[in-house]
């Protein structure tokens, strides 16, 4: 069942749970993400969207269960080593460097896929600037297609709010990633921009052979690009399948609803 | 035995001091999340203030008084002038502000009173028969009255925190300064007295510790018991009432066991080994050994 | 931590018209540009090797204090380390050349190696809390070990000479036979090493925070969860910087006992050493490369003006205010201000983006010698 070989491998949680003192955040959630599909994650605030990305990129350590991406197994991995796996994220509330430019925002994406030696870049090794030159290039290649070529040289301070979702999104096309994570991509966001938003994520994932794990709110958006959606509450998966088998769920209506009686 | 008695007193007296120290600290990080470094200096400033007016003939009880006062509005202050603009920037603002009075309170202290040692009268009689005895042991009175006042310090604090609408809203601010402020707490002035409030704590411990011997007012005075005090603070991970006194008085005891009974650390190394002990703390348990674990929302 | 926000100037956007004038890195008008630098550099230093001996040793301190500001740069500037207990590195790295020479007849400047490796992994050691403890802890550590290092001096006085201090004989300390120098002439000595090192060393940290490593640096300062999900090993990072930064600060100390020939550890080595490099790190402006030379002058001329009043503590009372009015009103430094004002004027950019070259491959972003980050 091993995927072919430029397949992007399988994200499998299983059983995963995390708990803050008292409160449960994850309580044996299992998903899995196919090779290359996109999967949305939805559920009301505090349903543990974004605390389970924050486990399958190892900020936060799962108290029980187990996360694996292809052969690799997560839980284990150092925070760092994540990336270089293949898995790279987009953070709900912006992560950027506001000293660093757009470009070299996206640079730092980068950063895993070749080595960088302190020694050899303080002596200035002719082989780390021709390497730093070619990511650059790359990274500038990805800010074109997004878009933002304009803006590669200005400092990430200052941006646009839309500006700089783009930028976190080509910050983690940089590492050329097998699976991307994103969290709330839309927030913030126009209808004419998330409408944008959903083709292009489409388009990448086709084009550069990724799968995507979607938390979002808008509804929109995740129904029309999802192969096929999961949805949380209460640290509790409550749904698992198809967009629209998930979006006329009693369970999840009620989730965001809340019940009437 | 008598002797050990005796370096368990001291290490106890001391130890109250560092408690109470390290108590001003804790106001601090909880209000404003940072320690300020400068609270060693500006408790010698006050004390200093106090010795001047001991000199004319001021009884120390309305010198500490005045000290106290003075600490107050310098905490406040400072809290409004230096601290706040600057807090929401970056963490290093903060500390490198904090840094700038260290130095700056320091150098003032000594352009005003000049260098030399001066005596700081007690607040209690410390007179050679002023003792009691306990197990063959000498418990001097100001000793006692050290510990007196402190325990009477830490409750007022205690009590402030735990039982006063003002130290609910204080506790609030530290926790969560937006709900706070739309819950209608006036943050900016409990963030005023929090640091005020730390500024009377230390002016005290200036006060009360300067008497003591070997501890003498000069311009070094300060900084042993601000480094004890961070190292108490340290054990309750910075945010601890009761940790922070513990801390203090398991760094007092020690400290005097440990310069008594051993050779190798003499004079000023017992700092230094406060400080590793802490950082080994702080590499094992980085939340100190009494305090809570925080989560932080991403 | 992860809202940390960092001070970065807002810049407007430049005003149309002749202003800035663009110059292509690589072009002709950039090369007559590295020259004329070249040209300046060497004038000034000779200009100030031919003054009085006094003046020349004062200048000598100032390039002595720019290697120790870069270094702390390296930590606090570029990576965000704050540590207020780099006067350790100085110290050991002066004491480790006073011990050598002194106890063991070593040649002064074949101690200088040794410095640099012993402070190197001192720094390694002292890094390593920075993996577990955020900025504040991690400055309280850095606290200890500034506060110890004079003590520790103190406490093997058999070795270090204690609280007496250590003198090395003039003698000792004499110009090697190969730069033709005379005895007398030691300050001159020390004064062109010093030079050559300190470019040495601000090459050195062009190259490392021009690089992938230096913008890995800046990413961990800025957002540490962010820098990690991007792949930057924080603990390398953070363990390298520190003992690269400890090494180039030991350096400079090293440089110090060959100029001061008298060592002491309440002299020079203690907290308020720290808190003047931290002082003239500020001041010269944190992150960029010529701000610890500019610190420099600072921290050496400020106890030199302020020592005739009043014994001396109004030095005290002029960098805390320094401190605090550079924080307030100038947190980018002089260099930091003179940097963002000087894009106003020139702004220096490579050949992809104004299009002149289609063959050159697009590189570096644009930034003038010097741009803080």
């Amino acid at each position: 069942m091993s995927p072919s070989p430029d397949q992007p491998p399988e994200l499998r949680i299983s059983e995963v749970t995390l708990r803050f003192g008292g409160v449960t955040a994850l309580d044996r959630v299992s998903l899995t993400v196919a090779p290359g599909e996109i999967c949305g994650l939805i559920g009301p605030n505090g349903a543990g969207k974004t605390t389970l990305f924050n486990c399958v990129t190892r900020i936060y350590r799962p108290d029980a269960g187990t996360i694996t991406f292809g052969d690799a197994d997560l839980t284990r991995a150092r925070p760092h080593r994540i990336v270089r796996l293949g898995i790279a994220r987009t953070f709900q509330n912006l992560a950027l460097f506001p000293s660093l430019t757009v470009l070299e925002n996206t640079l730092v994406g980068a950063h895993s896929r070749t080595p960088a030696g302190f020694t050899a870049a303080t002596l200035g090794w002719p082989g780390t600037t021709a390497r730093h030159r070619r990511l650059a290039a790359e990274a500038l290649d990805i800010l074109t297609d997004l878009g933002l070529r304009d803006d590669a040289h200005r400092p990430a301070a200052g941006l646009p709010f839309g500006t700089l979702k783009r930028v976190e999104l080509a910050r983690a096309l940089a590492a050329r990633p097998r699976l991307l994570l994103l969290d709330e991509p839309a927030g913030g966001l126009t209808h004419a921009e998330v409408a944008d938003l959903g083709g292009l994520i489409r388009r990448l994932s086709t084009e550069r052979g990724f799968g995507v794990l979607l938390v979002e709110h808008h509804m929109g958006m995740v129904m029309s690009i999802s192969d096929h959606v999961v949805a949380l509450e209460f640290g509790r998966k409550i749904a698992d399948g198809e967009p629209a088998e998930v979006r006329n769920s009693e369970r999840v209506v009620a989730a965001y609803l809340g019940k009437a009686s | 035995m008598d002797i050990f008695l005796e370096r368990l007193f001291d290490g106890v007296t001391n130890g109250a001091v560092y408690a109470i120290m390290a108590l001003a600290l804790v106001v601090v990080f909880r209000g404003t999340g940072t320690i300020n470094f400068a609270q060693g200096e500006m408790a010698l400033f006050t004390t200093y203030v106090a010795w001047a007016l001991t000199t004319q003939d001021v009884p120390v009880w309305i010198a500490a008084l005045v000290a106290a006062a003075i600490g107050f509005v310098l905490g406040a202050v400072t809290e409004r002038t230096l601290i706040r603009p600057v807090r929401r920037r970056n963490d290093m603002a903060t500390l490198v502000v904090a840094l700038g009075l260290f130095t700056g309170f320091n150098a003032l202290a000594g352009l005003l009173f000049n260098s030399e040692t001066k005596t700081m009268p007690s607040l209690f009689p410390g007179g050679e028969s002023d003792y009691v005895a306990v197990g063959g042991a000498r418990l001097y009175w100001d000793a006692l009255g050290v510990w007196l006042f402190v325990i009477l310090v830490i409750g007022a604090v205690f009590w402030l925190f735990n039982r006063t609408r003002l130290g609910l809203h204080m506790r609030a601010v530290a926790d969560n300064p937006e709900s706070a402020a739309l819950s209608g707490v006036p943050t900016g002035r409990i963030l005023m007295l929090g640091w005020g409030l730390a500024g009377i704590i230390g002016s005290l411990a200036g006060v009360l510790v300067t008497p003591l011997s070997p501890h003498q007012l000069s311009l070094t005075t300060m900084f042993p018991i601000l480094i004890y005090a961070s190292a108490a603070a340290l054990f309750g991970g910075l945010d601890s009432p009761i940790g922070a006194v513990v801390g203090g008085l398991v760094i007092g005891v020690l400290e005097m066991m440990i310069t008594g009974y051993v050779e190798f650390i003499g004079g000023t190394l017992p700092q230094t080994a406060a400080l590793v002990v802490i950082v080994l703390i702080l590499l094992f348990r980085p939340t100190g050994l009494f305090g809570s674990r925080q989560m932080e929302r991403l | 931590m992860s809202t940390k926000t960092v001070d970065v100037p807002v810049e407007k956007p430049a005003p149309a018209g002749r202003f800035p004038i663009t110059i292509v890195r690589g072009s002709g008008r950039y090369r007559a540009g590295q020259l004329g630098l070249v040209a300046l550099v060497a004038l000034l230093l000779l200009a100030g090797a031919s003054a009085e001996p006094f003046r020349v040793g004062q200048f000598t301190s100032v390039l002595i204090f720019a290697i120790a500001i870069s270094g702390l740069n390296l930590a606090t500037g570029y990576t965000g380390l704050l540590s207020i207990g780099h006067s350790a590195f100085f110290g050991l790295g002066a004491y480790t050349t006073g011990i050598l020479v002194v106890s063991y007849g070593w040649e002064p400047l074949a101690t200088l190696p040794v410095g640099v490796v012993l402070s190197f992994l001192i720094g390694v050691v002292v890094g390593l809390p920075a993996l577990r403890i955020r900025g504040l802890y991690l400055a309280l550590v850095t606290l200890a070990v500034g506060v110890a290092f004079p003590e520790l001096v103190k406490r093997f006085a058999d070795f270090t000479g204690g609280a007496a201090g250590l003198v090395i004989r003039a003698r000792q300390l004499a110009p090697p036979d190969w730069t033709g120098l005379r005895l007398g002439q030691r300050h001159l000595w020390l004064y062109w090493l010093s030079a050559v090192i300190l470019i040495l060393v601000l090459l050195a940290v062009r190259n490392l925070t021009r690089s992938r490593v230096g913008i890995a640096m800046v990413a961990t300062r800025d957002n540490e969860i962010a820098a990690a999900a991007s792949g930057v090993d924080l603990a390398v990072v953070k363990t390298a910087v520190f003992g690269l930064s400890g090494a180039i600060t030991g350096l400079a100390g090293g440089l110090f006992a060959m100029y001061i020939g008298a060592l002491s550890p309440d002299g020079s080595f203690t907290l308020l050493k720290s808190i003047e490099l931290i002082t003239g790190l500020f001041v010269g402006g944190a992150a960029t490369l010529l701000g610890p030379v500019v610190g420099a002058f600072a921290v050496v001329f400020i106890p030199y003006y302020s020592a005739d009043l009043a014994s001396g503590h109004v030095s005290g009372i002029v960098f805390g205010a320094v401190l605090i009015l550079i924080v307030f009103l100038m947190p980018e430094g002089a260099v930091g201000l003179l940097n963002r004002l000087g894009r106003r004027i020139v702004r220096i950019t490579t050949a992809a983006e104004t299009g002149s070259d289609a063959g050159r491959s697009a590189a570096h972003s644009a930034e003038k010698e010097g741009e803080p980050r």
